[in-house]
């Protein structure tokens, strides 16, 4: 097993939301991130999806300090980034970067390609000059954009280019772990393998670590070693991504990966969707319990109270869902519905659509236990 | 030349909607951008066609021609026949084409937030359209509207459908949308990426109900996407468009079984698959669509083609039929769709193949040879 480049413990974010003009108050709170805990492991690809609003943008943001959690912690090279004050956290910016998902609004406009890919030495004084110069040739090659367009704009460059340009700023004081934020999803699909590839054949050469986060279920599948799915705050399920591609223990796994179409229709044919019911519930106000439970086809009773631990279920498989203690549950509820699917067809499914509304666990929980 | 339509013996009666060489061209500072440059496809009634093309290939343009909404300059229809049911459509007047938009074609845009009114109730947009369409009085209309809102999924229709848009999640405002695109019971539904806003287990909500719709009513459906995973579980159909041009017609499952044209290959071997693992590399497709605002003369898609041989930069390929059905604009179609690089073609495989194909014609004996080869 690789080494633990990054250890994240019970990591919260959560922002405040306020009432009132002359007396500004608390009102509530967004849970974006709620108590997140993982490794991510020296040299490897940590794939984070969820559906928008699940925070797996906040917690990329988080880990690099870009915002400073609320709780928990994130220990890197021995140090606990939470706790450092920003001077001491200045040096070890450099090994944690960033790539982002808008290639148009992530470069500032007014800076040539060079300005833009050398403005990190600057910051940490690695390189100036003629030094600074050679160092942006050198990675504009090695991200393949021709080093004669130094001098040129970010309007001048297609999505991309651009993206290409981003990710040589992100390498340019030789970072140590990278948080790649939906890198191309803005991205045309024939141009999102040229990136995807770059990615990979970048990690091999500077052995680099990256988060990947992406709502692509396959886009991650491809590029990542483990995949982390979350939602509404919390991690759900942790595991290799053949772990989880194969043998899905959360609900909600089995669940995105079913709703994810495959381009072949044979494929296609003999998939079994699970069509889940309902939207994801507002993070100002989470359900009790394990927060899935409003919209999980084997919730009962117990889900709606307790809150799952995130627990190690088989060796590198991490789950926070009950049905670990009771797995007799997934298949009786499974066995209930292929029974019913012929009835169902008939009319179309009428799906709960207000998360306020009270889950409809006490029915469901009657079907399996007749 | 082109080998297309006539020779077909579908009866007239089949088909719903005929486009014959459309040609849409943009008047912009920087040319004239031929966003539709001659497109030919016909729907048959009660079918389901995907569109599949990359922004600014003009699939939805194609689409937005067909229904007249073209504005009007910068943008003209410089030729072509759309007909519907029997009727043109490009020659219609504005009062002819208001009385089949929205009742006999209806559209579902990607995104439902911008093409719902906000500042109106769900009741008011809905019950319109029947009213105005169908002449019903404002309690048949509303009666109807909310039985229509019960058809896809929206719980207690009868109380929501007082609320404004606002007020309805992603998924529910796109329900919304096919709710009223439904309500006339119209003959052809063109949705223009009706997922691409909302989440993967939203999309499959929505993706179903489609399909269970166009069961229930007959409807014809045209799904334009840039997503082959969309239309492979739903088209009959797909036409593959590149550049305002079609580059393949053929049957769903015929088209990802052996293309025969080598962009489709190309997107299907740069998409990630979540089938698949990451030991399989993806090939890129290099380089980037051309600029429509040059004039093409050959194939659009040879800069970056692997199979592209001299004549591709010079005469533009007509749509050849490489089997029963299976149309590709490509001088070398019979070859790449003898070469089955399909979905499920190795990379390996695909790579080899276009590498052969770069250096000379492609035989079935070279194919064998290298199927041994790779067995061994």
């Amino acid at each position: 097993m690789a080494e633990t480049l990054l250890t994240i413990e019970n990591l919260k974010m959560h922002f405040p939301v306020y009432r009132g003009a002359l007396v500004r108050r608390e009102v509530n709170r967004v849970r974006a991130v709620d108590g997140l805990s993982f490794d991510i492991y020296e040299g490897e690809t940590l794939g984070l999806v969820g559906e928008s609003g699940c925070g797996k943008s906040t917690t990329g943001r988080s880990i690099i300090q870009l915002y400073r959690p609320t709780e928990g912690k994130v220990v890197f090279d021995g140090k606990n980034l939470c706790d450092l004050p920003e001077n001491e956290l200045h040096p070890l910016r450099r090994d944690l970067q960033m790539i982002f998902q808008d290639p148009y609004g992530s470069l500032n406009p007014r800076m040539t390609v060079g300005d833009i890919i050398a403005e990190p030495l600057k910051v940490h004084k690695l390189a100036s000059g003629k030094a600074a110069r050679e160092r942006v040739q050198e990675l504009m090659e090695i991200v393949g954009l021709d080093p004669r367009f130094i001098r040129r704009y970010p309007h001048e460059f297609s999505g991309g280019q651009r993206q290409r340009i981003g990710i040589a700023r992100a390498l340019a004081c030789e970072p140590r772990f990278i948080v790649c934020d939906e890198p191309i999803s803005a991205l045309d699909v024939s141009i999102q393998a040229q990136i995807m590839n770059l990615m990979e054949d970048l990690q091999n050469e500077f052995n680099l670590t990256y988060l990947f986060i992406a709502h692509d279920l396959a886009a991650v599948r491809h590029i990542s070693d483990r995949i982390a799915v979350m939602y509404l705050g919390k991690m759900a399920e942790l595991a290799d991504g053949r772990q989880i591609y194969d043998n899905p223990l959360h609900p909600y796994t089995e669940a995105l990966i079913s709703a994810v179409p495959i381009p072949d229709p044979e494929v296609e044919k003999t998939r079994q969707r699970i069509v889940l019911e309902g939207d994801v519930p507002s993070p100002l106000n989470p359900p009790s319990g394990c927060v899935f439970h409003t919209r999980c086809p084997y919730a009962w009773e117990r889900c709606a109270m307790e809150v799952p631990r995130f627990e190690q279920a088989e060796p590198g498989h991490y789950v926070a869902c009950h049905l670990i203690d009771e797995p007799m549950r997934r298949e009786r509820v499974k066995g209930a519905k292929a029974g019913a699917t012929s009835e169902k067809a008939a009319s179309p499914a009428t799906p709960s659509s207000s998360p306020a509304s009270p889950p409809p666990d006490a029915e469901r929980s009657e079907e399996v236990s007749a | 030349m082109k080998s297309d339509d006539t020779s077909r013996t579908e009866h007239a009666d089949d088909v719903l909607l005929k486009v014959r060489d459309l040609k849409t061209y943009f008047d912009t500072d920087d040319g004239e951008v031929r966003a539709v440059d001659g497109v030919s496809f016909e729907i048959k009634r009660g079918e389901c066609v995907g569109v599949v093309g990359e922004s600014g290939s003009g699939k939805s343009v194609c689409q937005i021609s067909i229904l007249g909404l073209i504005p009007s300059p910068p943008g003209r229809i410089a030729g072509g026949e759309v007909t519907f049911d029997g009727r043109d459509l490009l020659g219609a007047s504005k009062k002819q084409l208001r009385s089949i938009r929205g009742n006999e074609i209806s559209m579902i845009w990607q995104d439902p937030m911008s093409s719902l009114n906000p500042f109106l109730k769900i009741s008011r947009q809905l019950i319109e359209p029947l009213q105005t369409h169908q002449g019903l009085s404002k309690e048949e209309a509303r009666e109807k509207a909310i039985a229509m809102l019960e058809k896809v999924g929206i719980p207690g229709p009868r109380e929501r459908i007082d609320q404004y848009p606002h007020q309805f999640s992603g998924g529910m405002r796109q329900r919304v949308m096919i709710a009223m695109a439904l309500l006339c019971e119209p003959k052809l539904l063109i949705a223009d990426e009706p997922t691409t806003a909302l989440d993967v287990t939203i999309q499959a909500q929505i993706l179903e109900l489609i399909k269970d719709l166009r069961r229930d009513l007959g409807t014809s459906v045209i799904v334009i996407t840039h997503d082959l995973g969309v239309v492979a579980g739903m088209a009959d159909r797909i036409i593959v468009m590149y550049a305002g041009r079609v580059m393949e017609v053929t049957a769903a499952d015929k088209l990802f079984e052996s293309p025969g044209h080598p962009y489709t290959v190309g997107l299907l071997k740069s998409v990630p698959r979540l089938d698949r693992g990451h030991e399989e590399r993806l090939i890129p497709i290099e380089g980037r669509p051309p600029d429509t605002s040059k004039p093409i003369p050959g194939c659009p898609f040879a800069p970056r083609c692997a199979w592209a041989v001299s004549k591709c930069t010079r005469e533009r390929p007509p749509l050849f039929e490489v089997a029963p059905g299976h149309r590709s604009a490509c001088w070398r179609a019979s070859e790449v769709y003898q070469a089955r690089l399909g979905s499920k073609a190795t990379t390996a495989r695909v790579t080899r193949v276009e590498e052969l194909a770069g250096r000379g014609s492609i035989n079935e004996s070279m194919l064998a040879e290298l199927d041994a080869e790779g067995r061994s």
